[in-house]
């Protein structure tokens, strides 16, 4: 790859003023549509409108990519411009989406991300030929990435090669067939969704028989939270019906999206950690679902890792982090759980808030009999609203206490927490940045302390919440004095 | 079982302590928002005692609230004070803090970043500064330590900086940089 400026491509206007509808909108109404007769107020009214029309054509005429033997470099802006190299060795991923619009022209948009929350190109549209050979370009091949600790000594073979056909081993593809599992996994989202929807009916017909047409809005706010987490739930099962991820000598490659389609490259040296998620029902059917975290802290996404398989076998993690992490791991025999006094802590917390939601449902039933209400109308849904408030913190406290648990060993922390969906960190030790032990003085008086293994991703942070004091003096100084001397990142 | 303390002393490894002039620092530092909040109580307090003409006796109340307020935030900067403590060996950078929750923070020297020594106009007056010491870790990015005296600030940066663990070869001075221009050196010429 040469290291001339290049250009975007023309459709660039079309694909960046249609992710910026609203104020090309606003824009097309400025300028076409009808509006102040004084000449002056004509102008302002087409200023504004061209303003707002601007951003796309700016985009495409005056951004500019090439790749140098040491960065990536981007540079584009009118009055103020913006000039970012972003060095190849701090790369942490690179993503790959097409829109409608690239669907359309055969093109894509590349996402190259550094560690940290502002540190992201975004180069695009491009042809798809250009849109592979950068992506190939950037592999870490040609990265010079702090090697992790067993990989200097025992290297893997192809890690200096370039992406191989043959050498590329399928993590996971979804397909239609994957349909129910998918749904019966996120079963809990679809069954919340219901449970919301009966809520807000409930007050809806409360509503109306209290207030007659009054309460109008309440019957059409009625369906609002159904159809969002409907389709909430439908768009996820989409996405994970059309997934597809594979492990690279030196990377992580996944793709998702039906009609817009998103793949990512995570080099396996950014790797910081797993996530391995179960809700109740994907516990049930034996499945868990794998996301890796890189150090790319830029934007919401970056908070969940990237998802590498929806539907994983339980425990096969294991294997995955094996080869992510090019060393052989001993994993854990099993996780031990957190001090047991936690579980009183716990229950005293849910009973605070079962009082607090008390005083709540107080105020408003009073507010409510103000109002006119009948008793019935007030007694019967306060008592309803707390019940079933003091019967969700209570399970909560109990779930949480025993799902939390955690194991730590020379190459691994693993902790896992959660009510009902559990989320496991698996953090490679290579990785850690810091330790935080914190303690309260309720925690103080039962002999406890919550720890905090720190990463440089935003999702791999290992938190143990109530351990025995002792052992978290143990754990930070074990995971503190072993840290290596490859900087973690 | 008893725990008095987050975190650890190993033998032979005690906690540097901050020095006395720091307790001043947090003192002027409080003292400007725990004045003003007072004036408003007492004046409060006042107000409503004068306008329903409550007994004389019972006007001295809002004084001895408010010295009592005094005493009680002298006690609590002087704990929170002693409960500060930080640590630099060989392979870490440790600090523990807070009192109703402690905390205790731990870096290894090779995850540091970079090092910042920054100091505000109360922190200048009294020769002291704040170190903190930089991670690329998301949750816990920096370790920071508040109101060290500044010539131990200074030797900590210098002590920490990544530089004297990977010892680079620095590039020559460059007299057209600013940053590398001596002060009253002219510029070079010539392209």
């Amino acid at each position: 790859m040469d290291s001339e400026w290049r250009r975007l491509h023309p459709a660039t206007i079309l694909s960046v003023a249609l992710r910026r509808i609203p104020q090309t909108i606003v824009g097309l109404v400025f300028v076409f549509g009808g509006g102040f007769q004084d000449g002056a107020w004509e102008l302002v009214q087409l200023a504004f409108g061209v303003v707002a029309l601007a951003p796309p054509a700016i985009v495409y005429f005056t951004g500019r990519y090439r790749l140098t033997d040491e960065q990536v470099e981007w540079r584009s802006g009118l009055l103020s411009t913006r000039r970012y190299g972003l060095p190849r060795e701090r790369i942490q991923s690179v993503e790959s989406s097409i829109d409608l619009v690239g669907r359309a022209f055969g093109l894509e948009t590349l996402t190259i991300s550094s560690a940290g929350g502002d540190g992201e190109i975004e180069i695009g549209l491009i042809d798809r030929r250009t849109a592979h050979e950068l992506r190939a370009e950037l592999s870490p091949t040609t990265i010079a990435a702090p090697p992790p600790g067993g990989r200097t000594e025992q290297p893997q073979p192809g890690i200096e090669a370039p992406v191989r056909p043959g050498s590329r081993r399928t993590i996971a593809t979804l397909s239609r067939a994957d349909l129910p599992r998918v749904i019966g996994v996120r079963a809990t989202e679809l069954v919340a969704a219901l449970v919301l929807g009966l809520a807000v009916a409930a007050g809806a017909v409360i509503a109306w028989s209290q207030f007659g047409r009054e309460a109008l809005w309440a019957i059409i706010g009625f369906p609002v939270p159904v159809l969002v987490w409907g389709v909430t739930a439908l768009a996820s099962a989409i996405v994970t019906i059309s997934f597809k991820s594979a492990l690279y000598p030196d990377r992580i490659r996944t793709s998702k999206g039906i009609v817009g389609k998103v793949t990512t490259d995570v080099p396996l040296a950014r790797v910081q950690g797993l996530q391995i998620k179960q809700t109740l029902m994907a516990r049930r059917m034996g499945i868990e679902e794998i996301s890796a975290d890189n150090a790319d802290a830029s934007g919401l996404g970056a908070l969940a890792g990237v998802l590498v398989h929806p539907l994983a076998p339980v425990g096969s993690w294991q294997q995955l982090a094996t080869e992510v992490f090019g060393v052989e791991l001993t994993v854990p025999a099993e996780l031990q759980p957190i001090a047991p006094p936690s579980r009183r802590r716990r229950w005293i917390r849910a009973a605070a808030a079962s009082v607090l939601v008390a005083g709540m449902v107080f105020v408003l039933g009073a507010a409510g009999l103000d109002a006119g209400l009948t008793q019935t109308a007030v007694v019967v849904p306060a008592l309803a609203i707390w019940f079933s408030a003091t019967a969700c913190f209570g399970a909560i406290a109990e779930l949480s206490f025993r799902n939390s648990a955690w194991a730590v060993n020379e190459q691994l922390a693993i902790f896992r927490r959660g009510p009902l969906t559990t989320t496991k960190t698996v953090l490679y030790r290579e990785r850690v940045q810091a330790v935080e032990v914190t303690s309260t003085w309720f925690q103080r008086r039962l002999g406890l302390a919550s720890i905090v293994i720190d990463s440089a991703s935003p999702s791999t942070v290992a938190r143990g919440v109530d351990l025995w004091a002792t052992d978290t003096d143990q754990l930070a100084l074990d995971v503190l004095f072993t840290a290596s001397d490859s900087g973690g990142v | 079982m008893r725990w008095d303390y987050v975190g650890f002393v190993r033998p032979g490894n005690e906690w540097n302590r901050l020095a006395p002039a720091a307790l001043r620092a947090k003192r002027i530092r409080g003292a400007i928002g725990v004045g003003v909040a007072l004036v408003v109580v007492l004046a409060a307090l006042g107000g409503i005692l004068l306008v329903d003409a409550i007994p004389p006796a019972l006007s001295a109340v809002p004084l001895l609230l408010g010295a009592a307020a005094v005493g009680i935030w002298l006690w609590w900067t002087a704990k929170t004070f002693r409960a500060v403590g930080w640590l630099v060996d060989a392979n870490t950078v440790q600090l523990t803090y807070g009192v109703w929750r402690q905390v205790w923070q731990g870096v290894a020297r090779d995850r540091i970043q970079f090092v910042e020594v920054g100091a505000d106009p109360i922190q200048r007056a009294l020769g002291l500064s704040t170190v903190t010491v930089r991670t690329a870790g998301f949750r816990t990015p920096a370790v920071t330590i508040v109101d060290l005296e500044t010539n131990v600030a200074e030797g900590l940066r210098v002590e920490l900086n990544p530089a004297q663990v990977a010892a680079p070869e620095l590039p020559p001075l460059d007299a057209n940089d600013p940053f590398d221009a001596q002060p009253g050196a002219e510029p070079a010429t010539g392209g």
